[in-house]
Parts: structure tokens; sequence; C-alpha cells
């Protein structure tokens, strides 16, 4: 690469860290006052660039961004008050169970008010064209971007530690029960953090129509980018998702410079799991402060007795005699989705490591035995022994990494 | 009078009901609706038109035509229950459908397990009739390497040297790209490719691949994007003035469904391949256009006349079969000739794949819309590699 070919993928990647810090540092106020991980950030940032692009026809684009933006915190505001505030006490799992069925809701919702086509938004008066730099054409509104990011980022900074508000935001967040304890006002404080979250969401997804189509799958798209940010920047974390953005936005760009684009998608997770072998909290996180009571244990599974499981086995054994096909293969996903819900259980039970990498094993024992299947001809139930063995030989990497 | 009309319209919601729906013919029909519904709301209008005017002239075999329709979710293993669904429990006699390369492939291969004809509506993949293709199993569409052959002529008439390539980064857009390679070397000896970007499918970095691609400096570019992609593309690209030193030649950019969105960014002179739904007008496609537009109310998009053309296919081929036996049903299908809003087609015995051609021609903007201009059809038949090569590649 040119020295000029490195700058303008310099600037692209800046350019891409500004959308994502805005989308990143939403994600992690609200995860680092309510430790709830909201799923539906990224359908809210999806909100955000309908609106806009819907706004923008009669408004005009430099009136629809922050319309937009206030629109998605009113609707932030009423997921807070209806939904999330009544499962704040429920287990971790539950809360993002919840706001998972938020992002299909939504997206069902965006498909009904707007329709399937893509939609792409109008570019932005006044910024449309291009600057030469280094003799090359870089857009305007990318330039407003890169410096959208810091600006975003000094302003929450302030918020966050010249205000009083920003003083109990920072109490709650280090331990929310003892800011309780001494008179902030909980309720208000969350609900006041998740729609700052939303408004964030809903400003990067408007800022972004210049540059890209509204459309349904956006949501989770846009969700693990943000995700990735937030880990690698340190649960919680502002200044922290801030530069893991910069870090990661950067990557990309050279990755597609260099000519490694079919990288792209593995890169960021690649990055995170580098970050975290170093900095186990993520690049500024620090460890999270015990949380007390968060929803109630489970007892143990009792013992079934044995004449229980002798007839499950029994009546399990003689189902293909009565029953259609169209049974089995649902009863065949059943007990496999039951082997898997056994050992995530044990992962996330006994082992206290709640684990989203671990369908991935999931994945490669699949693999593993179907391509057994297919290659050498094995018994599926041979194939399946070889294919236990094969992930088990993968874990001890991924225990090492956690 | 009006008591007769009564007692006759009885008779017939009483015999229809009686024999009707007992012996309707049922197709058991699964796609991804809710992970690509730009293009699968307008394939559904269009099956669900079809169905209609079947119904309307009396049915198959004297009997009605009944659609189970279902989402497969947009994944193999979804998919592969859902289709199992449609055959156990709904007892589906045919089944039809699927988007997604994978979950074509996906099906297809059960279909073969369970010995029943699957239609392959819309998935591009070559695999499906070449390399995956089996007995069961028939596709409609044009695949991607006879869209791409079909782009060659005027990818090579541009006469240009210095080629770079962008695609997604999946099934559909690798195999587009190595059949270009390899088509275009032919066509035009010497020819160079001077850089190859494949983004991830629907997360183009469009500012940073365009920036490769512009450091690339290539005289012309193949690309294989579309949806959100192509229009991310697209407006980076006329941003940074890539479009200006480059001709560009795009598969599926043409269609409807990928182009109305550009409006007026709409790229001029591109060439692609697509559906200019305004201009054909042939009887037969004429009649299909007006018979959509004053049922639904809105224009055909290409998913339209797949959803068409894919249940009058199965139509056609159990009237010829006289049968609903998978057996009778593939004889029937293989050598099958039928009319399309496109014209004639057949579909082939050799692989299993109909004839449907596609539309080549440029972009240009007209009011503000992307249309396009220069346009002609490409018939699917003569688009193909030789019989010889298939019988190499179908491993049967």
């Amino acid at each position: 690469m040119s020295g000029s070919a490195v700058l303008l993928q310099f600037l692209n990647g800046l350019a891409g860290a500004s959308s994502l810090f805005l989308v990143a540092a939403g994600l992690s106020l609200i995860f680092g006052v309510s430790r709830i991980v909201n799923f539906a950030h990224g359908s809210l940032y999806m909100l955000g660039m309908y609106l806009a692009v819907s706004l923008s026809g009669t408004l005009g684009f430099w009136l629809s961004v922050p319309l937009a933006a206030a629109l998605v915190a009113a609707a932030g505001l009423v997921i807070e008050t209806t939904l999330l505030r009544r499962i704040y006490k429920a287990p971790e799992l539950l809360q993002l169970l919840a706001t998972f069925a938020l992002v299909l809701i939504i997206r069902d919702a965006a498909l009904w008010a707007w329709g399937p086509e893509d939609r792409l938004g109008p570019r932005a008066p006044g910024l449309a064209g291009a600057v030469a730099i280094a003799g090359r054409q870089f857009p305007q509104y990318d330039l407003l971007l890169i410096c959208l990011g810091p600006a975003v980022f000094i302003a929450l900074y302030l918020l966050l530690s010249r205000t009083r508000w920003g003083t109990r935001v920072r109490a709650a967040s280090q331990d929310r029960e003892m800011a309780a304890a001494l008179g902030v006002n909980e309720r208000r404080l969350f609900t006041a953090v998740f729609a700052l979250g939303a408004l964030l969401a809903g400003f990067g997804g408007a800022s972004a129509i210049p540059r890209e189509p509204a459309s349904l799958q956006i949501d989770l798209a846009v969700m693990s980018d943000a995700f990735v940010v937030v880990v690698v920047g340190g649960l919680g974390s502002i200044p922290g998702a801030f530069l893991a953005a910069l870090l990661i936005g950067e990557v990309k760009a050279f990755c597609i410079g260099l000519g490694y684009s079919e990288l792209t998608l593995a890169i960021e997770f690649i990055v995170m799991a580098v970050v975290l072998v170093f900095r186990p909290w993520g690049l500024l996180g620090r460890p999270l402060a015990e949380t007390r009571g968060p929803g109630t244990l489970q007892p143990p599974l009792p013992a079934p007795s044995f004449l229980l499981l002798g007839g499950l086995a029994v009546l399990l054994a003689i189902v293909p005699v009565f029953a259609g096909p169209y049974t089995i293969v649902l009863l065949t996903d059943i007990l496999a989705f039951a082997l898997f819900a056994a050992s995530l259980h044990l992962l996330m039970g006994p082992g206290g490591m709640p684990s989203f990498g671990h369908a991935a094993y999931f994945g490669l024992g699949a693999y593993t035995a179907g391509l057994l299947l297919l290659r050498w001809r094995h018994s599926p139930l041979l194939s399946a022994r070889w294919c236990s063995a094969g992930s088990a030989c993968s874990s001890p990497e991924s225990t090492w990494r956690c | 009078m009006s008591c007769k009309v009564l007692i006759y319209c009885l008779f017939i919601a009483v015999s229809s009901d009686a024999f009707g729906q007992g012996q309707s013919i049922k197709i058991g029909e699964l796609n991804s609706y809710k992970v690509f519904p730009a293009f699968l709301e307008p394939y559904r209008k269009g099956w669900q038109l079809a169905l209609e005017e079947i119904n309307r002239s009396g049915g198959v075999l004297g009997r009605q035509v009944e659609v189970v329709s279902r989402d497969d979710g947009g994944t193999p293993g979804d998919a592969v229950r859902v289709a199992e669904e449609l055959i156990s429990r709904e007892k589906a006699d045919v089944l039809m459908g699927t988007f997604a390369s994978n979950v074509g492939l996906a099906v297809a291969n059960l279909a073969n397990q369970r010995k029943i004809l699957f239609l392959a509506a819309e998935p591009l993949t070559d695999k499906i009739v070449w390399e995956n293709g089996n007995r069961y199993t028939f596709r409609l569409r044009p695949s991607t390497y006879m869209q791409v052959a079909m782009l060659v002529p005027e990818a090579a008439r541009l006469n240009k040297k210095r080629w770079a390539i962008v695609v997604p980064n999946y099934e559909y857009g690798q195999s587009a790209a190595a059949s270009f390679r390899k088509l275009l070397t032919r066509a035009q000896p010497g020819v160079e490719f001077v850089a190859e970007q494949a983004p991830p499918l629907g997360r183009i970095d469009a500012g940073a691949v365009v920036q490769a691609l512009l450091e690339a400096r290539p005289e012309a570019i193949f690309s294989a994007l579309f949806a959100v992609d192509l229009q991310k593309f697209v407006r980076e690209g006329s941003t940074r003035g890539l479009f200006k030193s480059a001709a560009v030649v795009n598969l599926l950019g043409g269609e409807p469904e990928y182009l109305d969105p550009l409006k007026d960014e709409t790229p001029e002179g591109w060439w692609v391949t697509g559906y200019p739904w305004r201009e054909i007008n042939t009887p037969e496609h004429r009649k299909f256009r007006d018979a959509y537009q004053k049922r639904w109310n809105d224009y055909p998009r290409l998913g339209s006349v797949v959803g068409y053309c894919a249940l009058y296919a199965v139509a056609n081929g159990i009237r010829k079969a006289g049968s609903l036996e998978a057996d009778k049903l593939i004889a029937a299908l293989e050598g099958l000739q039928m009319e399309t809003p496109f014209g004639g087609i057949l579909w082939r015995p050799l692989d299993h794949q109909s004839t449907m051609g596609a539309y080549v021609g440029q972009l240009a903007k007209q009011g503000g819309q992307g249309v396009m201009i220069n346009w002609h059809y490409a018939d699917g038949a003569k688009h193909q590699p030789s019989d010889q090569e298939v019988r190499a590649l179908r491993k049967e």
C-alpha cells in the first residue's frame, strides 16, 4: 500500500469507528447500570434508521436525525417502564431472552410499518460530495462522522464526571444496592439511563443513513459488532468502548485495504479473543462488583427414580412402532436439544460460566458426525462417539481463553 | 331467478366441500419469508396468483390445488424439519420453494431420501443441479453459471484488460467469481484480474472496499453484490469516483428488488441481468403483468415471476403425468415444455434445470428511477456448458 492509500484507509477506519462507538456507548452505559445485555440495542439502531429515512422525506436530513433519535429515546422509555423494569430481579439469562424477544417484535413492527424493501436514505445536504485528500476522493460526510464520535464521547464524559446525575450513574454502576441504600432513586435512574442509551442508538442509526440503507437485517448485524466493541473495551466502560471502536474500526479497514476482505467478520472476534487473553476484563474494564441476589438459584436436579427413568426409556423405545415419521423427527430434535441444554446447564449452573460459544461445540460435533457419515460411511453411533472426542479436544483451547 | 342462483351457489359450495377438499392436490411450499422479505413477498403474491388462476379454471386432473406454505427460517436445519413436516404430517404431494443456496441444497437432499419431487424455485447455486443434483430435484431460475455466461459476452465486448472482482463471500459469490474468471479468460485471452474483494454478505464495509479497488486501478469491475451491499457499494463508489474510471458488470443488478431502492443514484451504463417489467411487451408477459397488477395493485418483481412460474410448472407436470407418483412426475417434468411470462421454457432431462432465461441490459435513470435499457432476453438454453461437462459434474 502506498502512503496515501494508508492514510485513506486510516480515515475510513476512523469513520467506521465513530459509528461503531455511537451504538456501543449506549449498550455499555445500559449494561453498566442495569447489568442487562440489551439485545434489542441493534433494533433501536434500526428503528433510528427507518425513522430518519422516512422523516427526511418531509423534514430534510438535518432535522430528521435529532428527531429520530428523540423518538427512539421515547421508545426506549416505554420499553424500560413496561418491560425491563419488571425483570431486573430475574436471572440474567431471562433478561437476555426478553430483550431478544424485543428484537423479533421490533423487526416485525418495522416490516409492517415500512415494508420489506430496503430504504436508501438521502445524502446529507451540503456534505453530499467528496473532498480531495492525498489525491483521492474522500466523502465529506465521513469527515463529519470522524468528528462526531469524539464529540459524543466528550459530551458523555462530561455528563458522567461533572454532573450530579452522572455521579449517581457511576455510583449505581459500581454498586447499585449501595447506591439505592444511600437514597438514589434506582427506578428513575434506570429509566433515564436506558432512555439515554436508546437515544445514542437512535442517533447512531439516524446518522448512518447517508452511508447505509435501512434494512430489516441490520439489527443483529449492528448488535454483534457493538457487543464485540463493548466486550473488548470492558463492559460498562465508555472510554473503553471508544478505544475498542477505534481498534476494531482500524483493524477492519486495513484488513480490507490489504486484500483480506474475507476476514472482516472473523477479525473482530480474533481481536476480541486476543484482548481477552491479556486483559480478561477488556481494555479498560474492571472486575464487576458482586451483584447481590439476582434471581434465586435453582435447586439441583433431584435424582429421579429408576422406575421413572426405565419407564421413559421404554416409552421412547416403542415410539417408532406407533408414531409416524414426523413425530420421530420432532422427538429426535427434542432429544438433541435436551442433550445440548443439559450440557449448557453443566457449564452455566455448576460451572458458573455463561457461555455464548457453547453452541460452537454443538456445531463441531454435528460437522464431525456429518462428515464421517458422508466420507467414510461410519455408522451414526460410532461417528457420534468420534465427534464428542473431537469437541473435547478443542475445548482446552477455549478453557484457556476464559 | 335469484333463488335458483342461490341454490346453484349452495350446490357448488357443498359439492366443492365434499369432493374438493378431501381430494385436493397438496403442494408443500417452504421459503425464508422472514429473512428475505424483499424478494419473497412478491414471490408469494406470484404463486398465489397462479394458484387462483389454476383453481378458477378447474384445477388439475379435475381436483383443486392447495398450497400449504411454511416459513423455513432461513437455515438448513429448520428447513429440513419444516419439509419433513410437510411430507409426513401434511401429506404434501410435491415440495416447492426455498431461496438461499444452502437451504435449497438441504431440502434437495431430503427430497432425494424421501423420494418426493422438489421444485427448487429460487436458489441459484450450480450445485443443486450439478454436483449435488439428484433425480427428485428440479430448479427453475437460471443458475449462477448461466447468468454469468449471459453477461460475459457484454463484458468481453467492453474490451478492458484490467478487471477487479467484488462478490459477497458465500457460495453464490464465490461460484460467480470462479465462473466469471473462467468464461472471460476463454472469451478474451490475456485478460488480467488485478484485485478481488469478498466482503461478508450484507456486511460490506463499502468505503474501505471501494478504496481498495481504486488502489488496484482496474479498467472494469465484475460485481455480484445485491441488496444492501449493492446500495452501499453504489453510493460509496460514485462519491469516491470509482465508476468514472471503471466500467461495471453486475450480476442481478437489474432486478427490481435490488434496482428500485437506488432511485436517482442508479449508476448509468452498468451491464446487469434483471427484469425490465415495464417494457417487456410480449403478449404472454403483458397478460401476466395485467393480471398481477389487477390482483395486487402493485407491479411485478422478479420474485413474482419466479413464484408464478414455479407453481405453474408443478401444475403442468402433474397434468402431464396424470398422477401424483414421484416417478411419473419426474418422467413428465423431464422434457416438459411450458409457457411462462418470459416465453417458452423447457425442463432439461439432462440436469433438471429449466431453460428460463434472464434479461441482459444496461442501467439508466429515467425520471428519478432506475431502469434497464438496450436490453435483450438471454435464453437459458443457450448459456449452458456442454452436455458432456454437465454429465461429468452430475455423478449419477
